[in-house]
Protein backbone atom coordinates (compact mmCIF):
# COMPACT_ATOMS: atom_id res chain seq x y z
CA UNK A 1 0.00 0.00 0.00
CA UNK A 2 1.25 3.45 -0.85
CA UNK A 3 0.25 6.89 0.41
CA UNK A 4 -1.34 7.54 -2.97
CA UNK A 5 -3.89 4.85 -2.08
CA UNK A 6 -5.38 7.11 0.57
CA UNK A 7 -8.29 9.40 -0.25
CA UNK A 8 -8.44 12.70 1.61
CA UNK A 9 -11.83 14.35 2.00
CA UNK A 10 -12.70 17.37 4.12
CA UNK A 11 -16.25 18.60 4.68
CA UNK A 12 -17.97 21.19 6.80
CA UNK A 13 -21.76 21.12 7.24
CA UNK A 14 -23.89 23.72 9.00
CA UNK A 15 -26.36 24.36 10.40
CA UNK A 16 -27.23 21.03 11.99
CA UNK A 17 -29.49 20.12 14.86
CA UNK A 18 -30.36 16.97 16.78
CA UNK A 19 -33.71 15.58 17.84
CA UNK A 20 -34.21 12.99 20.56
CA UNK A 21 -30.49 12.47 21.10
CA UNK A 22 -27.78 14.49 22.75
CA UNK A 23 -25.23 15.97 20.32
CA UNK A 24 -22.62 13.60 21.74
CA UNK A 25 -24.85 10.56 21.17
CA UNK A 26 -25.74 11.71 17.67
CA UNK A 27 -22.05 12.14 16.89
CA UNK A 28 -21.17 8.68 18.22
CA UNK A 29 -23.98 7.02 16.23
CA UNK A 30 -23.08 8.99 13.13
CA UNK A 31 -19.42 7.96 13.33
CA UNK A 32 -20.22 4.29 13.95
CA UNK A 33 -22.61 4.29 10.98
CA UNK A 34 -20.23 6.17 8.70
CA UNK A 35 -17.25 3.95 9.55
CA UNK A 36 -19.34 0.77 9.11
CA UNK A 37 -20.39 2.08 5.69
CA UNK A 38 -16.77 2.73 4.73
CA UNK A 39 -15.78 -0.80 5.71
CA UNK A 40 -18.72 -2.24 3.71
CA UNK A 41 -17.52 -0.27 0.69
CA UNK A 42 -14.08 -1.89 0.86
CA UNK A 43 -12.08 0.42 3.08
CA UNK A 44 -8.68 -1.23 3.48
CA UNK A 45 -7.47 1.09 6.18
CA UNK A 46 -8.66 4.06 8.17
CA UNK A 47 -5.76 6.51 8.14
CA UNK A 48 -7.55 8.98 10.39
CA UNK A 49 -11.05 10.35 10.63
CA UNK A 50 -11.11 13.42 12.81
CA UNK A 51 -13.12 16.52 13.23
CA UNK A 52 -15.31 18.56 15.50
CA UNK A 53 -18.95 19.08 16.25
CA UNK A 54 -19.27 22.72 17.20
CA UNK A 55 -21.74 25.13 18.69
CA UNK A 56 -21.17 28.86 18.84
CA UNK A 57 -19.17 28.56 22.06
CA UNK A 58 -17.89 25.03 22.23
CA UNK A 59 -16.33 22.16 20.31
CA UNK A 60 -16.57 18.41 20.73
CA UNK A 61 -13.52 16.94 18.97
CA UNK A 62 -13.43 13.38 17.69
CA UNK A 63 -10.83 10.99 16.35
CA UNK A 64 -11.25 7.54 14.82
CA UNK A 65 -8.49 5.18 13.67
CA UNK A 66 -10.21 1.80 13.84
CA UNK A 67 -13.70 0.41 13.47
CA UNK A 68 -13.29 -1.75 16.57
CA UNK A 69 -12.85 0.96 19.16
CA UNK A 70 -15.25 3.84 19.62
CA UNK A 71 -14.16 7.35 18.72
CA UNK A 72 -11.86 9.33 20.97
CA UNK A 73 -13.87 12.33 22.14
CA UNK A 74 -12.60 15.49 23.78
CA UNK A 75 -14.28 18.74 24.70
CA UNK A 76 -17.88 19.83 24.79
CA UNK A 77 -20.44 19.81 26.27
CA UNK A 78 -22.91 20.83 23.57
CA UNK A 79 -26.58 21.51 24.28
CA UNK A 80 -29.24 19.68 22.27
CA UNK A 81 -31.07 22.92 21.48
CA UNK A 82 -28.01 24.64 19.99
CA UNK A 83 -27.39 25.05 16.31
CA UNK A 84 -24.37 22.95 15.39
CA UNK A 85 -21.77 22.56 12.67
CA UNK A 86 -19.79 19.47 11.78
CA UNK A 87 -16.26 19.63 10.40
CA UNK A 88 -14.60 16.41 9.33
CA UNK A 89 -11.36 15.27 7.72
CA UNK A 90 -11.44 11.76 6.32
CA UNK A 91 -8.27 9.95 5.26
CA UNK A 92 -8.96 6.36 4.25
CA UNK A 93 -7.58 3.82 1.81
CA UNK A 94 -9.71 1.83 -0.58
CA UNK A 95 -12.76 4.06 -0.97
CA UNK A 96 -13.24 6.74 -3.61
CA UNK A 97 -14.22 10.31 -2.82
CA UNK A 98 -17.69 9.98 -4.38
CA UNK A 99 -18.51 6.99 -2.20
CA UNK A 100 -17.16 8.71 0.90
CA UNK A 101 -19.40 11.69 0.15
CA UNK A 102 -22.46 9.50 -0.34
CA UNK A 103 -21.83 7.59 2.88
CA UNK A 104 -21.13 10.77 4.80
CA UNK A 105 -24.37 12.40 3.67
CA UNK A 106 -26.39 9.27 4.36
CA UNK A 107 -25.02 8.85 7.89
CA UNK A 108 -25.39 12.53 8.61
CA UNK A 109 -29.08 12.52 7.66
CA UNK A 110 -29.75 9.51 9.85
CA UNK A 111 -28.63 11.20 13.06
CA UNK A 112 -28.80 14.95 12.45
CA UNK A 113 -31.43 17.28 11.08
CA UNK A 114 -30.34 19.44 8.19
CA UNK A 115 -32.08 22.51 6.81
CA UNK A 116 -34.76 21.64 4.26
CA UNK A 117 -35.89 18.54 6.13
CA UNK A 118 -32.78 16.46 5.44
CA UNK B 1 20.14 41.40 11.25
CA UNK B 2 17.81 38.47 11.82
CA UNK B 3 18.16 36.79 15.20
CA UNK B 4 18.90 33.07 15.04
CA UNK B 5 17.69 31.51 18.22
CA UNK B 6 14.57 29.49 17.62
CA UNK B 7 14.54 25.87 18.63
CA UNK B 8 12.15 23.56 16.89
CA UNK B 9 10.60 20.27 17.92
CA UNK B 10 9.26 18.41 14.92
CA UNK B 11 6.53 15.93 15.81
CA UNK B 12 6.11 13.26 13.21
CA UNK B 13 4.30 9.94 13.14
CA UNK B 14 1.69 8.23 11.04
CA UNK B 15 -1.95 9.31 10.86
CA UNK B 16 -3.76 8.83 14.13
CA UNK B 17 -0.69 7.91 16.17
CA UNK B 18 -1.47 10.55 18.80
CA UNK B 19 0.84 13.44 17.83
CA UNK B 20 -1.64 16.15 18.79
CA UNK B 21 -2.40 14.55 22.16
CA UNK B 22 1.30 14.29 22.97
CA UNK B 23 1.83 17.85 21.82
CA UNK B 24 -0.92 19.03 24.14
CA UNK B 25 0.60 17.14 27.08
CA UNK B 26 4.04 18.57 26.33
CA UNK B 27 2.68 22.10 26.08
CA UNK B 28 0.87 21.80 29.41
CA UNK B 29 4.12 20.68 31.06
CA UNK B 30 6.46 23.10 29.35
CA UNK B 31 4.38 26.23 29.81
CA UNK B 32 3.38 25.60 33.41
CA UNK B 33 6.24 27.72 34.80
CA UNK B 34 5.53 30.61 32.42
CA UNK B 35 9.24 30.91 31.56
CA UNK B 36 9.09 30.03 27.89
CA UNK B 37 6.86 31.10 25.04
CA UNK B 38 6.04 28.59 22.36
CA UNK B 39 4.21 28.65 19.07
CA UNK B 40 2.67 25.59 17.51
CA UNK B 41 2.72 25.13 13.76
CA UNK B 42 0.15 22.63 12.58
CA UNK B 43 0.26 20.87 9.24
CA UNK B 44 -2.64 18.79 7.96
CA UNK B 45 -3.24 17.26 4.56
CA UNK B 46 -6.98 17.86 4.78
CA UNK B 47 -8.47 21.04 3.36
CA UNK B 48 -9.81 22.06 6.76
CA UNK B 49 -7.67 22.33 9.87
CA UNK B 50 -8.94 20.41 12.90
CA UNK B 51 -5.93 20.26 15.21
CA UNK B 52 -5.48 24.04 15.17
CA UNK B 53 -8.89 24.76 16.73
CA UNK B 54 -8.35 21.81 19.10
CA UNK B 55 -5.12 23.29 20.46
CA UNK B 56 -6.42 26.86 20.42
CA UNK B 57 -9.32 25.69 22.57
CA UNK B 58 -6.63 24.82 25.14
CA UNK B 59 -5.31 28.38 25.03
CA UNK B 60 -2.26 27.70 22.86
CA UNK B 61 -0.88 29.87 20.06
CA UNK B 62 -1.24 28.05 16.78
CA UNK B 63 -0.44 28.72 13.14
CA UNK B 64 -1.80 26.36 10.51
CA UNK B 65 -0.64 25.03 7.19
CA UNK B 66 -3.22 22.73 5.71
CA UNK B 67 -4.38 21.30 2.41
CA UNK B 68 -1.01 19.71 1.73
CA UNK B 69 2.10 18.27 3.29
CA UNK B 70 5.07 20.38 4.41
CA UNK B 71 7.54 17.73 3.29
CA UNK B 72 6.58 18.35 -0.33
CA UNK B 73 3.76 20.65 -1.55
CA UNK B 74 3.99 23.17 1.28
CA UNK B 75 7.76 23.24 1.85
CA UNK B 76 8.03 26.89 0.76
CA UNK B 77 5.08 27.86 2.96
CA UNK B 78 6.81 26.21 5.90
CA UNK B 79 9.92 28.35 5.47
CA UNK B 80 7.91 31.55 5.02
CA UNK B 81 5.76 30.81 8.05
CA UNK B 82 8.74 30.04 10.30
CA UNK B 83 10.42 33.32 9.31
CA UNK B 84 7.17 35.15 10.00
CA UNK B 85 6.82 33.46 13.40
CA UNK B 86 10.34 34.52 14.30
CA UNK B 87 9.82 38.10 13.10
CA UNK B 88 6.41 38.68 14.62
CA UNK B 89 6.21 36.45 17.69
CA UNK B 90 9.86 35.75 18.52
CA UNK B 91 9.11 32.64 20.60
CA UNK B 92 11.63 30.50 22.47
CA UNK B 93 10.52 27.53 20.50
CA UNK B 94 8.26 26.18 17.81
CA UNK B 95 6.50 22.84 17.94
CA UNK B 96 5.90 21.75 14.39
CA UNK B 97 3.32 18.99 14.04
CA UNK B 98 3.87 17.46 10.64
CA UNK B 99 1.06 15.75 8.81
CA UNK B 100 0.80 12.01 9.33
CA UNK B 101 2.00 11.51 5.77
CA UNK B 102 5.17 13.58 6.09
CA UNK B 103 8.69 12.33 5.54
CA UNK B 104 10.78 14.01 8.25
CA UNK B 105 14.04 13.78 6.28
CA UNK B 106 12.52 16.01 3.57
CA UNK B 107 11.49 18.56 6.19
CA UNK B 108 14.95 18.49 7.76
CA UNK B 109 16.47 19.17 4.33
CA UNK B 110 14.15 22.12 3.80
CA UNK B 111 14.95 23.55 7.22
CA UNK B 112 18.68 23.04 6.77
CA UNK B 113 18.82 24.69 3.37
CA UNK B 114 16.35 27.54 3.62
CA UNK B 115 15.37 28.23 7.19
CA UNK B 116 18.14 30.07 8.98
CA UNK B 117 15.98 31.23 11.89
CA UNK B 118 15.98 27.74 13.40
CA UNK B 119 19.21 26.82 15.15
CA UNK B 120 18.33 23.45 16.63
CA UNK B 121 15.83 20.75 15.69
CA UNK B 122 14.63 17.79 17.71
CA UNK B 123 12.74 15.16 15.73
CA UNK B 124 10.17 13.43 17.92
CA UNK B 125 8.39 10.54 16.24
CA UNK B 126 5.21 9.06 17.63
CA UNK B 127 4.56 5.36 16.99
CA UNK B 128 1.12 3.84 17.43
CA UNK B 129 1.72 0.67 19.45
CA UNK B 130 -1.75 -0.63 18.64
CA UNK B 131 -1.42 -0.26 14.88
CA UNK B 132 2.30 -0.67 14.17
CA UNK B 133 2.10 -4.29 13.01
CA UNK B 134 -0.98 -3.61 10.88
CA UNK B 135 0.69 -0.67 9.17
CA UNK B 136 3.88 -2.61 8.51
CA UNK B 137 1.89 -5.58 7.20
CA UNK B 138 0.01 -3.20 4.92
CA UNK B 139 3.39 -2.27 3.45
CA UNK B 140 3.57 1.37 4.41
CA UNK B 141 7.33 2.09 4.41
CA UNK B 142 6.70 5.61 5.69
CA UNK B 143 6.34 4.23 9.22
CA UNK B 144 10.00 3.28 9.36
CA UNK B 145 11.10 6.40 7.45
CA UNK B 146 9.52 8.42 10.25
CA UNK B 147 11.40 6.49 12.95
CA UNK B 148 14.87 6.55 11.38
CA UNK B 149 15.80 10.25 11.74
CA UNK B 150 14.28 10.75 15.21
CA UNK B 151 16.19 11.78 18.32
CA UNK B 152 13.15 10.82 20.37
CA UNK B 153 10.66 8.05 19.64
CA UNK B 154 7.46 7.91 21.63
CA UNK B 155 5.61 4.60 21.58
CA UNK B 156 2.06 5.69 22.32
CA UNK B 157 -1.14 3.79 23.20
CA UNK B 158 0.67 1.21 25.33
CA UNK B 159 -2.59 0.81 27.25
CA UNK B 160 -3.98 -1.01 24.19
CA UNK B 161 -1.25 -3.66 23.92
CA UNK B 162 0.42 -6.16 26.24
CA UNK B 163 3.69 -5.43 28.04
CA UNK B 164 5.34 -8.12 25.91
CA UNK B 165 4.20 -6.47 22.70
CA UNK B 166 5.39 -3.08 23.95
CA UNK B 167 8.81 -4.53 24.75
CA UNK B 168 8.97 -6.24 21.37
CA UNK B 169 8.10 -3.01 19.56
CA UNK B 170 10.61 -1.05 21.64
CA UNK B 171 13.35 -3.48 20.65
CA UNK B 172 12.29 -3.25 17.02
CA UNK B 173 12.43 0.55 17.10
CA UNK B 174 15.84 0.42 18.79
CA UNK B 175 17.15 -1.79 15.99
CA UNK B 176 15.92 0.73 13.42
CA UNK B 177 17.30 3.74 15.25
CA UNK B 178 19.95 2.88 17.82
CA UNK B 179 20.62 6.48 18.87
CA UNK B 180 17.07 7.57 19.66
CA UNK B 181 15.74 7.84 23.19
CA UNK B 182 12.61 5.70 23.33
CA UNK B 183 9.66 6.38 25.62
CA UNK B 184 6.57 4.26 26.18
CA UNK B 185 3.49 6.26 27.02
CA UNK B 186 -0.27 6.32 27.00
CA UNK B 187 -1.64 9.79 26.42
CA UNK B 188 -5.13 8.46 27.04
CA UNK B 189 -4.23 7.20 30.52
CA UNK B 190 -1.64 9.90 31.14
CA UNK B 191 0.97 7.32 32.07
CA UNK B 192 4.73 7.81 32.02
CA UNK B 193 4.75 11.24 30.40
CA UNK B 194 7.18 12.98 32.78
CA UNK B 195 10.42 11.39 31.49
CA UNK B 196 9.42 12.43 27.96
CA UNK B 197 8.65 15.94 29.13
CA UNK B 198 12.05 16.21 30.81
CA UNK B 199 13.78 14.96 27.65
CA UNK B 200 12.08 17.62 25.53
CA UNK B 201 12.82 20.26 28.14
CA UNK B 202 16.56 19.65 27.68
CA UNK B 203 16.30 21.60 24.44
CA UNK B 204 15.87 24.80 26.52
CA UNK B 205 18.36 24.09 29.30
Amino acid sequence: MDLEDFTVVARRVEPLSVTGLSPREALEYFLADFVAGLMDEGCIMIGHIKGMLSSEDNHLFFSVTTQDDGPGLHGGPLDADEQLSLTINVIVAGVEEEKIDRLFEGSLKRFFSLPGGG
Amino acid sequence: MRKVSMKLVMLTGFLGSGKTSILLDLMRGLTSDGEHRFVILENEVGEIGIDGPFLEAEGLRVRELFSGCICCQLAADLVTTLHEIQDVLDPDGVFLEASGMARPKNILETLGRYCKVVDEVMVLTVVDAARYDTLIEAGIPLINLQIEPAQVVVINKIDLVSKEDTSKLTAQVARMNSTADIYQVSTLKGTDLNPLLERVRTLWT
